[in-house]
């Protein structure tokens, strides 16, 4: 199907939103990082604006939003509500914040809700009609991103403050989701290689008769060798192997931590990008004909 | 609560398109959009490795199945696509903010984007005509005779009749996801290839 920028987006900035928030959460529990709760929480905030503004540029008829929105079986309410709950709860962290004092069950709930919000957001795009977003592997590249996203932006906000309590987690929470991007998207490789979808030996459409016969089969090797091989293993290769390396080598060291963050940051972000873009071109539906 | 359906007769289906053509007049359908396609499957082998003149073809027509469990009912966050108590799903345009949901749920395809209205749009079933005792224009203009519309729960309904009176090996639906599509093909003579 046709790439959905909007959605590309959107669903990127939720997974660096609910990582960087989750960290952060992460950070509180083991006492360090006091320095930069506030940027985090703020960082996490403008992530999830712009994929919320990203997320309306998507509605054709974004005026009608609160006529009768609210049916819970759909994925957009349930992100909805995930996304006010986030909301609530970064801002209390962010009042708390300037008190100097985040108790525990807070940083708790930053946790649970960053990891249940991206789990939503993946779920939303588990739809059998689509074989290839069809699978809990969705749900790991989500969360791959999230924790690597996430960790690469405290980790930025950390050298940028000097806060240097909390240069190492961060760092090594990046390694580990750089790491966990490669696995997921090995995993995920291998899953969309075993697509397979109804086919027709030979068939026309009258009303669209030099239209290309839909593909049915062959996605894992368009993904891996073929015309989407850029995209994955781009994905692959810098959106995680480039930021688990850069994290690992900081994985107890200190210095130069603003450009070795900043490039596993950039990196995770193009990683992100170009895997969804291949994942809307391969979404095919499961009856491919009309 | 119904089950409005169409079942149609492969084996009597022409490929015309006078059905395509008749939703299109009569349910003003967008240039380039269709609710209603005629595909024609095959020529295929009759038997592996076979020639030509010992292939076969169908003609299928494929539009909204109006599923039982129908996966753009449930993932639209407005509810402007329902599940009605006739058995159709139907979208109400006023509630639609475009989101397209509904469109990537479909395994069919058969949702798109009117660019004009800027909402979704597909097969109504022709509510306007079989509220009031009518039959969807695709049934009442096919060529073929090949179309049966009504409620597959009224063993009295064309629809249902012809179903009962058919081998049940022989009669298909579009791949199923969980949706359970509620039209049913039937296909005697020749191999349903899907």
């Amino acid at each position: 199907m046709e790439l959905q920028w909007p959605l590309i987006i959107f669903t990127l900035c939720v997974c660096l939103a609910a990582g960087t928030f989750a960290g952060l959460g992460i950070l509180t529990l083991l006492g360090k990082g006091q320095k930069l709760q506030m940027p985090a929480v703020v960082a996490s905030l403008a992530y999830l604006a712009v994929g919320g503004i990203a997320s309306f540029l998507h509605l054709e008829h974004a005026d009608r939003i609160f006529n009768g929105f609210g049916h819970i079986t759909s994925g957009i309410t349930q992100e909805l509500i995930g996304i006010v709950v986030l909301f609530v709860i970064a801002i209390v962290y962010l009042v708390l914040s300037r008190r100097g004092e985040i108790p525990k069950w807070l940083a708790v709930l930053a946790v649970v809700c960053g990891v249940a919000m991206v789990l939503v957001t993946a779920n939303s795009y588990m739809m059998p009609a689509r074989p290839v977003w069809s699978t809990l592997l969705l749900h790991v590249f989500y969360l791959s991103q999230a924790i690597a996203g996430g960790g690469a932006t405290l980790w930025l906000i950390a050298a940028l403050t000097k806060a240097d309590d909390a240069l190492q987690i961060p760092a090594r929470i990046t390694a580990i989701g750089g790491l966990l991007v490669v696995v997921g998207l090995a995993a995920y490789a291998a899953y969309i290689s075993s697509v397979t979808l109804p086919a027709f030996d030979y068939y026309f459409d009258p009303t669209d008769p030099t239209k290309h016969i839909a593909s049915t089969s062959g996605f894992g090797s368009e993904l891996l060798t073929g015309s989407l091989a850029s995209y994955f293993w781009g994905a692959l290769i810098i959106g995680g192997a480039i930021a688990a390396v850069l994290g690992f080598l900081k994985w107890s060291k200190t210095d130069n931590s603003v450009p070795f963050s900043a490039i596993s940051l950039v990196c995770v972000v193009a990683g992100g990008v170009v895997f969804r873009a291949a994942l809307y071109i391969l979404g095919v539906s499961v009856y491919a004909f009309y | 609560m119904s089950k409005y359906a169409i079942v149609t007769d492969l084996d009597r289906c022409v490929g015309c398109l006078a059905c395509s053509v008749a939703c299109k007049t009569v349910n003003t359908v967008p240039i380039g959009q269709f609710w209603n396609k005629t595909l024609r499957i095959g020529p295929t082998p009759k038997t592996e490795g076979a020639h030509w003149p010992d292939v076969e073809l169908y003609y299928l027509t494929v539009q909204c199945q109006h599923c039982e469990k129908p996966q753009c009912v449930e993932v639209c966050p407005t509810g402007a696509s329902s599940k009605m108590a006739d058995g159709t799903v139907q979208i109400d345009k006023k509630r639609c903010i475009g989101c397209q949901f509904c469109v990537m749920s479909c395994p069919y395809n058969v949702r798109y984007l009117n660019e004009e209205e800027k909402v979704v749009e597909k097969c109504t079933l022709c509510e306007q005509l079989i509220a009031t005792g009518g039959t969807p224009q695709c049934v009442s203009q096919c060529g073929g005779r090949a179309r049966y519309f009504g409620d597959l729960d009224d063993p009295t309904s064309e629809a249902a009749k012809v179903l009962a009176e058919t081998d049940p090996s022989k009669v298909y639906s579009l791949p199923d996801v969980g949706n359970k599509p509620t039209f049913k093909y039937i296909l005697r003579e020749m191999k349903w290839r899907g």
